[in-house]
């Protein structure tokens, strides 16, 4: 028996409304609210406060509809892998069908409401992204190429220009900027994870980076990537997005991701991964440079978009120079 | 004809508590539509070159 046998469907089980909401990825939506919320704030523009609750409900649904289409679409995939066999749809307490369905009526709802409450680019936006992730990236990309999550990471990294075409009906320069900083902190991201993961992708047929490439590839793609961000990621407070405080903490923030990316190129991270069952986050000493790149990416770019809101909703505009 | 076997106690409460999920959301759908609804129609009225 291999790690990656397929668990077999409990069909005596029923389904309980968690997993439901289990479909709707919400972990993934939290961080697209938070994003998108930061968009909206950041564009200055005076809105109404039910009509901005709806256009970040908005975009939480269709995050989640993503999500929920994702989950139907892979569940042949997602039964083989450590990371995702316990998901509703492998563990058969909700049909695929069913997820499909309503994948589909919150797609549905979510761009209609946009359109109607808020704004048609908005609306527009909003339909691309949940398209984008659920056909370009889970349908084509993912399985065919190892640029799968580079590209597919443009669905992740819109949020922040839908909340602002939310407010403003616009989507200026900086609007993308805060989208170039989520796009390009993908790979790194996704990598780091994929560097102790690789053997679950590749046990499905899934052309991650570091099973199509190679670990040491990988690991120097990574570096590369984030000598790209750094700039990206500090460049808000030169455009009139952001101040003092954001500058600090891209600064500081973005030197500790090159540390820690650097110790990554330097390590053996993936050259040998993990086969323990049930160790999925518990790497080999060799390994720990990909963890830990991977857990202060995602602290990383929390205190970005937070100092972003931190800046416009306490006032602290008055410290920029 | 088609032979259904009885429905287990614990598929018949998480069938109850499904019901009840989706009953709420529908109830806070409807509420949002009249929400907005009715902060469209302020928005109307306050700026009639809106129309």
């Amino acid at each position: 028996m291999t790690d990656t046998t397929v668990l077999t469907p409990s069909r005596s089980t029923p389904a309980r409304w968690q997993d439901y909401v289990a479909l709707l990825k919400p972990r993934v939506m939290s961080l697209v609210v938070f994003t998108g919320l930061t968009g909206l704030v950041c564009a200055r523009t005076p809105m109404h406060p039910v009509l901005a609750g709806v256009a970040i409900l908005c975009i939480a649904v269709g995050a989640g509809a993503s999500g929920a289409l994702n989950m139907w679409y892979d569940a042949d995939i997602d039964a083989r892998m450590r990371r995702t066999r316990g998901r509703p749809v492998p563990m058969g307490r909700v049909q695929g069908a069913d997820a499909l369905a309503m994948g589909i009526t919150l797609s549905l709802l979510s761009v209609g409401m946009m359109y109607l409450a808020v704004n048609t680019l908005a609306a527009g936006l909003l339909a691309f992204t949940i398209l984008f992730y659920a056909v370009v990236y889970t349908m084509w990309l993912k399985r065919s190429t190892p640029q799968n999550i580079v590209i597919g990471g443009l669905a992740g990294a819109l949020p922040p220009v839908i909340g602002w075409a939310s407010a403003t009906g616009t989507t200026p320069l900086n609007a993308w900027l805060l989208c170039a900083i989520i796009f390009l902190w993908t790979p790194p991201h996704f990598w780091a994870l994929s560097l102790y993961t690789a053997e679950d992708y590749a046990a499905v047929g899934v052309p991650m980076m570091p099973v199509v490439r190679g670990a040491a590839s990988t690991r120097r793609q990574i570096l590369l990537y984030s000598l790209v961000l750094i700039p990206v990621a500090i460049a808000p407070a030169f455009t009139g997005l952001a101040g003092p405080l954001y500058l600090g903490i891209s600064a500081i923030g973005g030197a500790m991701f090159l540390l820690l990316a650097g110790r990554l190129a330097l390590s053996k991270a993936g050259d040998k991964g993990d086969e323990r069952e049930g160790r999925l986050y518990e790497v080999r000493a060799g390994a720990t440079a990909a963890r830990n790149l991977f857990a202060f990416s995602i602290v990383y770019l929390f205190l970005l978009f937070a100092g972003l809101l931190a800046e416009r909703l306490m006032g602290l505009e008055a410290l920029r120079w | 004809m088609t032979f259904n076997p009885p429905e287990s106690e614990e598929a018949t409460k998480a069938r109850r508590r499904r019901s009840i999920a989706i009953a709420l959301a529908l109830g806070v759908f409807v509420i949002l539509v009249f929400v907005i609804t009715l902060v469209k129609i302020q928005g109307h009225v306050a700026d009639p070159h809106a129309f």
